[in-house]
């Protein structure tokens, strides 16, 4: 128990009330009172009902299955590896379809991850709590700099939810930058799939999308985990995900 | 319990003529110093839409929150606690599909049910956008707190207010209300029109006018700016140590668990606190102030909201 209880200051007796202020501190032990925990306000419970009722049918619906709990971590976490994944394999039957390259690589925003995918059934309502937002993909042409100023910032955040690029990070820094479809090419710009919060600076990031650099699109974040999960579903297969050091 | 308690102008005027005498010949203040009053302030941040509790397949807070427990808590206390404040730090929508399919409509009636006496407003309450939000304040029996953003000429103007007095057993508590910075946060067509000013010197002039002016014995700061950053962008605990006269910071925007509020030496060597409630409604937060005539001191309790068995 920690306990700091700070000696009252003799002129804040002779003091007017008006300026009375903290003059002692006395924090206890953390106090758990899990028996006022325990029941439910029910007149709040029916009140809400309809509303609950309306949502678990609409959200309710299982959309396939996760292999596995998916939370989210740095420098690299399951959920963000798999959502990264996830947007890089739809957006490359996207860009099939619309006769534009696929993107080199693909980086999200960690902070933007707002709930974690259970082991099991996958509903619609776990995906708009992992992604509420309606943020839509875009895919912006990069120079090297930008590709630097990119490994600057995800070194400053302690690492991003990303897919076919690796980096190091030394105490906040970023050692190196790999862009692994760039490995025998030698390219000097580059394609990075992102979400349109980032591209509008969101989060403090440094590259922006223009009209000059940048293709919209138009597939929702949400919209495309949702076809992922629901993909795998109609292959009788689950969603899976994995930890490679891609970000270290 | 009684009600809030808005004090004109003029009579903020009246008391500051009269100079502090008028604070102190207030009733509770005539108390003998051995004379206790007991304001009990409870408290959630991010609560972010979350109406039900966790689904019991969640990897990490399965079964855990819910408005319906939460009520249940709010409702005991004030069962057993004269003077009761219950506060939100704001990012009360955005989160889960109730935000989606109802647009907020669900969250402000739970904060109605259980009788919020106040909010402020964090980024995710513009993710719809001001029109939309205006749309959902309107329908809020709790004032939404603001000091550091003007609404000049936007649907909000009328439905932020920049402080609250309230009172509890005679004493007088101002609240205020800072927002953080929104560019690079909320995306700007989302916030048109909403301008953002400096926290700390807008912290200073309300603490100046609710305890000079409006004889405030008691302010509290309603924050969205986060509890702590690693650079020196402003922060509850950079508030706290650069500015004097606010006794209690009520934190969000991090999602900070705080077991207990940091106590950070201000400006003036008095003493701020520094509290957070995690998000989504898995705590409340309880923070007692007792005040007496020689001193105010407090006590605190961080509540988890859970099931029990």
């Amino acid at each position: 128990m920690r306990k700091c209880v700070l000696p009252i200051c003799i002129f804040l007796m002779f003091a007017s009330c008006a300026a009375l202020r903290i003059n002692q501190v006395d924090l206890p032990q953390l106090a758990r009172v899990d028996s006022l925990a325990a029941s439910n306000d029910t007149t709040l419970i029916q009140m809400l009902q309809p509303f609950r009722d309306s949502m678990n049918i609409r959200m309710g619906i299982v959309i396939g299955q996760s292999s596995q709990p998916m939370t989210k971590a740095l420098p690299e976490g399951l959920l963000g590896n798999y959502c990264a994944e996830a947007c890089m394999r739809q957006v490359t039957d996207w860009c099939r379809q619309n006769q534009t390259p696929k993107p080199d690589f693909c980086i999200l925003n960690h902070g933007g991850l707002r709930a974690s995918l259970p082991f099991g059934d996958i509903t619609l309502g776990n995906v708009y709590e992992l992604m509420p937002f309606d943020n839509e993909l875009v895919i912006i042409r990069i120079s090297q700099d930008d590709l630097k100023a990119l490994a600057k910032h995800t070194a400053s955040k302690g690492g991003a939810p990303v897919v076919g690029l690796r980096m190091r990070i030394h105490e906040g820094e970023a050692d190196s930058i790999e862009i692994i479809s760039n490995r025998n090419s030698g390219k000097t710009t580059f394609t990075m799939l992102t979400s349109d919060y980032l591209a509008n600076g969101g989060d403090g990031f440094p590259i922006r999308g223009t009209s000059a650099n940048q293709t919209a699109t138009g597939l929702k974040v949400r919209d495309v985990l949702i076809g992922d999960v629901h993909e795998h579903k109609l292959k009788n297969d689950s969603i899976r995900s994995g930890i490679d050091g891609r970000i270290r | 319990m009684e009600e809030y308690v808005e004090l004109s102008r003029r009579r903020f005027i009246r008391v500051a003529l009269s100079g502090g005498v008028a604070a102190c010949l207030s009733p509770s203040l005539l108390l003998s110093s051995a004379q206790e009053t007991r304001i009990t302030i409870l408290h959630t941040n991010d609560t972010h839409s979350r109406i039900d509790p966790f689904p019991s397949n969640d990897p990490k807070y399965a079964g855990m929150g819910g408005v319906a427990r939460r009520s249940e808590m709010i409702k005991m206390t004030r069962s057993s606690s004269e003077h009761v404040l219950l506060l939100d730090s704001g990012d009360f929508f955005q989160g889960t599909p109730y935000f989606n399919l109802f647009g907020g409509a669900v969250e402000i009636a739970a904060m109605n049910s259980m009788l919020y006496d106040a909010s402020t407003l964090g980024n995710h309450e513009f993710d719809n956008g001001v029109d939309a939000l205006a749309k959902q304040l309107s329908l809020a029996r709790f004032p939404i707190i603001n000091s550091n953003y003007k609404f000049t000429g936007t649907p909000l103007e009328s439905l932020i207010q920049p402080y609250r007095i309230f009172e509890r057993g005679g004493i007088h508590i101002g609240v205020f209300g800072l927002g953080i910075e929104l560019s690079g946060l909320v995306d700007p067509t989302l916030c048109a029109g909403v301008e953002y000013a400096e926290p700390i010197e807008t912290a200073k002039r309300m603490v100046r006018f609710l305890r000079k002016e409006a004889g405030c014995q008691v302010v509290i700061c309603l924050s969205h700016l986060g509890h702590s950053y690693k650079d020196h962008k402003i922060s509850d605990r950079v508030l706290a140590e650069r500015t004097t006269g606010i006794d209690l910071i009520l934190g969000g925007h991090s999602h900070t668990f705080l077991e207990k509020p940091d106590c950070i030496k201000n400006e003036d060597g008095d003493y701020t606190l520094v509290a957070q409630a995690g998000w989504a409604g898995l705590r409340l937060g309880r923070i007692d102030f007792i005040i007496s005539r020689k001193q105010k001191r407090f006590t605190c309790e961080s509540l988890q909201v859970k099931k029990t068995g």
